[in-house]
């Protein structure tokens, strides 16, 4: 019997359990919208194993964010798509999954710059490019510290599981459930973004010799961070990599500096703003991705050490990295416009050197009678079921004026900040 | 100074539904005894930022009371 995931102390499926799961199921969801992170990956599978192209979807896009993009709410539980195939062992199951390669298409949502979350449809080969299959990593236990419905939880889960690993799930989790599940589990890799290690490491009173390998993604890596992890994790080789749902994983580096690798010499170059292109070869399909004589705009501004190695400076855009998600400011605006609360508001960014910046709303009462607080709360209350919690704001300021630029525009007061998504 | 950082704990305690009749001191571990998270963690920083001109994260981790009087001191 070998263990596939674990849910916390009490919960966990074996890798036959897994297989049981997989044959018992007679349809699997051509939308995955889940809460529990085994029946996405469970779809997951077993939609590649059929060759079905599918789509992944936050558990906790709101009905009306699932409409922004295209898709009825209602019709999720409807597109279901028939099981043909039956896996004998956990030989037959990795060896399926990893002939199928060529057949699946993955689409997965990441915010764009209209607001509307881009679409972007990955083939799985391309998505297993960067995954190795290596005995040395046969007894590699992963704390599983990323969203699964995100591209950073899909190339982790990959990896894992062609190599058959252990997978922990410690995303979202309380940090002494977290610690609790590393000493316990005994784990060896640790994939996630900064915030996620600046959570934790406070907590952690003694060396985790278990941990052989660390790997820093979705934000900018805070080198003050540095110490403390090798302090606590001191047998860790530490990488720090960029990847984005558009391009996937392109350059890691063991300090801040990204090293170019020859196969991309060719395929990236900078634009008139310092910010990074990227070949269209490298890139996702997407209807809603936009090139400039075949590049990607990345909107992340970079700083050349030499010709093979960079650093990124900020990020070029209104977005608000919080944590390494981002949030979009107008889409937040829009919602608490309709509040009933707000007769104009600004959204905006504040750095914050716990969770890279925090989401800041100043709003202009519809009545400037109302008390403060009555508006305040109302537009909490009012956000609540409508955006997904990390985009809601965590300060409030009535003001009685917003500034606007000479075009009429919003003052965006975001502190520009690296954001590598 | 104490007296009032902890009115700030509190304040953020009350906001997210996480009011406790804790008894705050020096000691106490914002993580550990008071349960916040990155994001309570987040607040607590630009509060005290507003109030001291202090980002008390700024070059490293706080975990407890005292170290945030400390910061500011």
């Amino acid at each position: 019997m070998s263990l596939f995931w674990i849910e916390n102390s009490n919960v966990h499926f074996t890798y036959e359990q897994f297989i049981q799961d997989l044959n018992s199921s007679k349809c699997f969801n051509r939308y995955i919208y889940d809460r529990n992170p085994y029946v996405v990956f469970l779809n997951f599978v077993g939609n590649i194993i059929n060759n079905y192209d599918f789509e992944i979807l936050d558990h906790d896009f709101s009905k009306n964010e699932l409409k922004n993009i295209g898709i009825a709410y209602d019709d999720i539980e409807k597109n279901l798509i028939v099981n043909k195939i039956y896996v004998g062992d956990k030989k037959d199951l990795i060896k399926r999954f990893i002939d199928s390669r060529n057949s699946s298409q993955i689409i997965m949502y990441t915010s764009g710059t209209t607001g509307k979350p881009k679409k972007i449809t990955h083939k799985f080969k391309n998505l297993m490019n960067s995954c190795k299959v290596d005995t040395k990593f046969a007894s590699d236990v992963w704390a599983f510290a990323y969203n699964p419905t995100h591209f950073a939880g899909v190339q982790v889960f990959l990896q894992a599981f062609i190599n058959q690993n252990t997978m922990v799930y410690v995303f979202d989790k309380e940090t002494k459930d977290v610690i609790n599940l590393i000493s316990e589990v005994q784990i060896t890799r640790i994939s996630a973004t900064p915030t996620f290690y600046k959570k934790i490491i406070p907590s952690i009173s003694e060396e985790v010799r278990t941990v052989k390998s660390l790997t820093s993604g979705g934000e900018k890596f805070d080198q003050h961070l540095m110490p403390h992890i090798e302090r606590v994790f001191p047998n860790a080789k530490i990488v720090n990599v960029y990847a984005s749902t558009e391009a996937g994983s392109l350059f890691s580096t063991k300090d801040e500096y990204f090293l170019i690798s020859e196969k991309y010499k060719d395929k990236i170059k900078v634009s008139n703003n310092s910010e990074l292109m990227i070949h269209e070869s490298l890139i996702a399909f997407s209807d809603e991705i936009e090139f400039v004589d075949g590049y990607y705009n990345t909107k992340d501004v970079i700083e050349f050490y030499d010709e093979s190695k960079f650093k990124f400076v900020s990020r070029n855009s209104d977005f608000i990295n919080v944590g390494g998600y981002r949030v979009n400011p107008l889409e937040i605006e829009e919602i608490i416009l309709q509040s009933g609360y707000a007769r104009e508001v600004l959204v905006y960014g504040r750095k914050n050197s716990v969770i890279g910046n925090i989401v800041v709303a100043e709003v202009i009462k519809v009545d400037s009678n109302m008390n403060d607080s009555e508006v305040v709360t109302g537009v909490k209350l009012y956000l609540k079921d409508k955006v997904q919690d990390w985009k809601e704001p965590r300060m409030y300021k009535i003001v009685d004026n917003i500034e606007i630029t000479r075009t009429g525009k919003k003052v965006r007061k975001n502190e520009m900040d690296y954001c590598n998504r | 100074m104490i007296n009032r950082v902890v009115e700030i704990v509190r304040e953020i305690m009350k906001d997210n539904d996480k009011e406790k009749t804790f008894d705050i001191c020096e000691s106490t571990s914002l993580r550990r005894d008071l349960e916040f998270d990155s994001l309570d963690l987040a607040i607590l920083t630009v509060k005290i930022e507003d109030e001291y001109d202090v980002d008390i994260f700024e070059d490293g981790i706080i975990d407890t009371i005292e170290e945030i009087i400390k910061k500011l001191s």
